[in-house]
């Protein structure tokens, strides 16, 4: 199988005042195109440092991260901007939306940032909130959302520049048990439908069933793969 | 910059109102300020202009020197210095004027006016070349003695009682019959004005032989600088002394601009001073507003916003307060102006006029836009150098 992310002996060092802490020690993983990989362990394990580290919104202090055979991991800021907006979508656990755009123009912002013309944003990020099952929220800001709503929108923002990569941080995590499961269902079957490599990282082993592979992390490395 | 990142920024600005309009506000005085000084002075250049074309532009004055415009002291020239100018090439006349303070008496009121006197056989051309036309009576004519011609308003300005053609007034406790009455003007030094034939004016002051200023009109089409310079040299010459100085209408319209402009110069920098710290209210509220964006240029980043869009993002959101400010301030220092019009008439200064400069305040809003881009760009560049994963952080 093709891979898309290879993390090769990764290491983020982090520096707080005097005190030196590192997250990630070498941590080593492969990621295949088109799978679902769920990332779990326990909390100060590494796993957002992991997803940050994929997501190119950190850099390592050591190590390679190939994203398609291209090293990532020394870039400057607006090569890995870059890659954010084409080749990356996040999802985050607290949504993370413009407070002060709309359910559609939070879509679209992506788009504004890698220059796509207006009117084929408005109408992908319209097709996008149609597909999550947003078509008639559009207009709504993210405080007249509810949770599940605003993890649609979010899921939307994430595809709206088509990327070949779905980072997903505890998506669920916000959510209650049956928003949660609808959110991970429309996940999957977007994930399949548009053919997406998608990273989630949970701590939730249910999830994590669901999921293709998942990666075992403590202190820093990744300590076991275990497929489903 | 795309039109998506515009309404972004302005969505932020119209998301707390109150701090938007309060930072603005800033900008607004310190433009209003300035366009408004810019305005006032340059109606009032104008006024002065005006009013000294009407003084006649090609009169060559001799007065003692450190003595122009209204003069107060006792003369320093004489009859000796009047034969000196006419022997000069080149001139129509040359008026002698005798200026003096003197009480004068009307309606059982008494006030110390300057009383300008003339040769009555001069009087018509210079009166006509100063352009004081006369509204009600006669000028003065040759063979006049104890008559005077009044300022329109000076009656009722000084002596609560309006003076009419053939009232008499007293000056030095001598009547003097009113024979003419000047048209408004509307500057107070014209229209309270006294005047008076030359010799008994002298004889009542008792200064037979005093001359205040010596007027003399060029011939036309001669030049008036040139013909200043020989009256100059001869009088040098003649006096052998320096203490007078031979002056013309533009040298006076250039000094008087010379100080307008330093006046205008100190006060455009004191207002300039308020622009600036207009500047600083817009760079304080950005940094507030990066602080408290900073969660959004995280999202921003991590959805693909490279620095220079976090920049451009809050250097145009700088740059509308400026803009909003620069063009609000501009109109409102525009309406001031005339408000300050409408005081001065209030005050008897009518001749101040003011038009509206569209170039100042096109000028002013597009410098204002540039001093909110200039104080955003240290707010702007702090939020574009944040670590997307450090701002994501952030709550």
């Amino acid at each position: 199988m093709e891979k898309v992310i290879e993390l090769k002996q990764v290491w983020k060092i982090y520096k707080i005042e005097e005190v030196t802490y590192p997250a990630l020690r070498g941590a080593t993983l492969d990621v295949f195109k088109g799978e679902f990989l769920a990332i779990m362990g326990p909390s100060g394990s590494g796993k957002s440092t992991i997803l940050n580290s994929v997501g190119a919104l950190d850099v390592p202090t050591k190590g390679e991260i190939l994203l398609d055979g291209k090293n990532i991991a020394h870039l400057a800021e607006s090569e890995l901007a870059q890659i954010r907006g084409r080749k990356i979508g996040f999802i985050f656990q607290a949504f993370n939306l413009i407070s002060s755009l709309n359910a559609l123009e939070n879509v679209i912002l992506p788009m504004t940032f890698q220059g796509i013309q207006a009117d084929e944003r408005i109408a992908r990020a319209k097709k996008l909130l149609e597909l999550v099952g947003l078509e008639h929220r559009m207009k709504n800001l993210p405080s007249q959302l509810s949770g599940g709503e605003k993890q649609r929108v979010a899921i939307a923002r994430s595809l709206s520049n088509n990327p070949e990569v779905i980072l997903a941080d505890e998506p669920t995590g916000n959510l209650d048990s049956k928003t949660g499961k609808e959110i991970l269902e429309l996940l999957r079957k977007l994930q399949k439908s548009e053919n997406k490599t998608l990273v989630m990282v949970t701590h939730d082993n249910k999830i994590a069933k669901q999921a293709d592979r998942t990666a075992y992390l403590s202190d820093g490395k990744v300590i076991r793969i275990t497929k489903n | 910059m795309t039109n998506a990142l515009i309404r972004l920024a302005v969505g932020y600005i119209t998301h707390r109102k109150l701090r938007s309009w309060l930072t603005t506000l800033g900008i607004i005085i310190g433009i209003a300020s300035i366009v408004a000084l810019v305005t006032v002075s340059e109606g009032l250049e104008t006024a002065i202009e005006e009013q000294f074309e009407q003084f006649g532009v090609s009169i060559v004055r001799v007065v003692p020197r450190g003595l122009r415009g209204a003069p107060t002291e006792t003369s320093v020239l004489s009859q000796d210095d009047t034969a000196t100018v006419k022997k000069v090439k080149g001139l129509e006349y040359v008026a002698e004027l005798f200026t003096q303070n003197g009480k004068v008496e009307y309606n059982n009121k008494e006030n110390l006016i300057m009383v300008q006197s003339l040769d009555p056989k001069l009087a018509k051309d210079a009166f006509y070349d100063l352009n004081f036309e006369i509204d009600d009576g006669r000028i003065l004519e040759p063979g006049d003695t104890s008559v005077a011609i009044v300022g329109a308003t000076l009656g009722d300005d000084l002596f609560d009682k309006e003076i009419l053609v053939k009232n008499s007034i007293k000056i030095e406790d001598k009547k003097f019959r009113v024979v003419g009455v000047f048209k408004e003007t509307g500057t107070i030094g014209t229209d309270n004005i006294i005047f008076t034939p030359i010799e008994t004016t002298r004889n009542l002051f008792n200064e037979p032989n005093a001359v205040t200023i010596i007027a003399a009109k060029v011939q036309e089409g001669l030049d008036v600088e040139e013909i200043r310079e020989k009256i100059e040299s001869k009088l040098k010459r003649a006096r052998d002394n320096e203490d007078f100085d031979v002056i013309t209408p533009a040298q006076i319209i250039e000094q008087l601009s010379l100080i307008l402009g330093v006046v205008q110069f100190i006060l455009i920098g004191i207002a300039a001073i308020s622009l600036v710290v207009g500047g600083i209210g817009i760079m304080n509220s950005m940094y507030t507003s990066v602080l408290e964006r900073t969660r959004d240029i995280g999202i921003m980043k991590s959805i693909g916003a490279k620095n220079s869009d976090v920049l451009m993002i809050f250097v145009f959101e700088a740059g509308i307060f400026g803009l909003v400010g620069g063009l609000v301030g501009g109109i409102g220092g525009t309406a001031v102006s005339f408000l300050i019009k409408g005081i001065a008439k209030v005050f008897n200064f009518g001749l101040l006029s003011i038009s509206v400069n569209y170039g100042l305040i096109v000028f002013a809003t597009l410098f204002a836009f540039a001093v909110g881009v200039i104080a955003g760009l240290a707010p702007a560049y702090r939020a574009a150098k944040l670590k997307p994963v450090d701002a994501l952080r952030y709550e």
